[in-house]
């Protein structure tokens, strides 16, 4: 038996497997958790109706910043759950924004206006805020503390369960 | 006169670079690296940049070689922050802030990622000292396996077909 060549192929293979064991550790869609524990970036865009928001007019509320689309699926299926949220936790003083991600304005107006529009949601010329997240797709939801804080970053559809949860937890 | 037009001048580039810096997304509270490029040479540093930031939609693909509406929209912020004077360095962080090292098409030569960069000369080396290895141990003039095998494998064929033909001569 070649002891150097069993030494080599064993030390190659060692080392592949550390490196595999150390990524397979993580979670691939966690690609954006850097901004968990941050202050959110500020931004002020135009909501669907024209009125201008910002997120620095929010401190001292802990707020939920949902990127969504008419064109997603999830975002479809979690829309029910954030209207419920929105009408539960917004008269506990929870500010509820959504911020629409690659799509029309027109498209969307329409689909609140089937779906309900318990918040508004705010228009993102050129991707300009979901670059700021570092939002990687739809739906993504940002729970921001008293202030201004993200505390966590949902990667895909929200149920109105793991809002409260996470809402109790901030009120 | 000459020193009103200097001190004009100066007015004026401190105002750009402070509209420069107050314009500066979030993340980038430095002020530029650089003085604001000429405008034809925007395009091409905002795609060598664009070149070595991952689109976080795809699979594999550069910012520059992805058509997704994500991609684009990184590549229109790269152009913007390059014609505001910000470096590769500041650039590349800005997204990294983020997005996470994971947007690094090129990982950076530091710490873990030293692995990444070294283990294909190891291995290359590796593979040349076995060969090398193997070469020398070989005999250096050995002579060939298949002649100095053939007359000894050859051998009771050869008697046994000499016979057939003896055989076969004495029966005509």
């Amino acid at each position: 038996m070649n002891w150097k060549i069993l030494g080599g192929g064993g030390l190659v293979i060692a080392s592949l497997v550390v490196v595999l064991a150390s990524g397979f550790g993580k979670n691939p869609q966690g690609v954006s958790d850097v901004m968990v524990g941050r202050e959110a970036p500020d931004f002020s865009l135009v909501d669907l109706d024209g009125q201008s928001v910002s997120l620095s007019s929010l401190r001292g509320a802990p707020a939920v910043l949902n990127f969504w689309s008419t064109w997603c699926q999830p975002c479809k299926i979690e829309h029910p759950h954030l209207q419920k949220a929105a009408s539960v936790y917004g008269g506990r003083g929870v500010r509820f924004l959504g911020v629409l991600y690659q799509d029309e304005p027109d498209a969307a107006r329409r689909m609140v206006k089937k779906e309900g529009g318990a918040f508004p949601t705010l228009i993102d010329p050129g991707q300009r805020t979901a670059i700021d997240f570092g939002v990687t797709g739809v739906p993504e939801t940002f729970i921001l503390d008293r202030e201004g804080r993200i505390v966590q970053k949902i990667t895909g559809p929200l149920s109105y369960d793991q809002a409260s949860a996470i809402l109790e937890g901030l009120l | 006169m000459s020193a009103l037009l200097l001190v004009l001048a100066l007015l004026v580039g401190s105002a750009s670079a402070e509209e420069a810096a107050t314009a500066a997304p979030q993340g980038l509270a430095e002020p530029p690296a650089l003085a604001p490029p000429p405008p034809e040479e925007v395009g091409p540093r905002a795609a060598e940049i664009a070149r070595i930031v991952r689109c976080p939609v795809c699979q594999g693909l550069s910012v520059e070689d992805s058509h997704a509406d994500a991609a684009v929209a990184m590549k229109q912020r790269i152009t913007e922050l390059v014609a505001l004077g910000y470096d590769e360095a500041q650039i590349t962080g800005y997204f990294v802030d983020r997005y996470g090292e994971w947007v690094r098409l090129k990982p950076p030569a530091t710490g873990i990622n030293w692995i990444i960069w070294l283990s294909p000369v190891a291995l290359a080396a590796v593979g040349a000292g076995v060969i090398l290895s193997r070469r020398r141990s070989e005999p250096a003039a050995a002579p060939s396996t298949l002649a100095a095998a053939a007359p000894a494998a050859d051998d009771a064929y050869r008697r046994r077909i000499l016979e057939e033909l003896d055989e076969g001569k004495e029966r005509r």
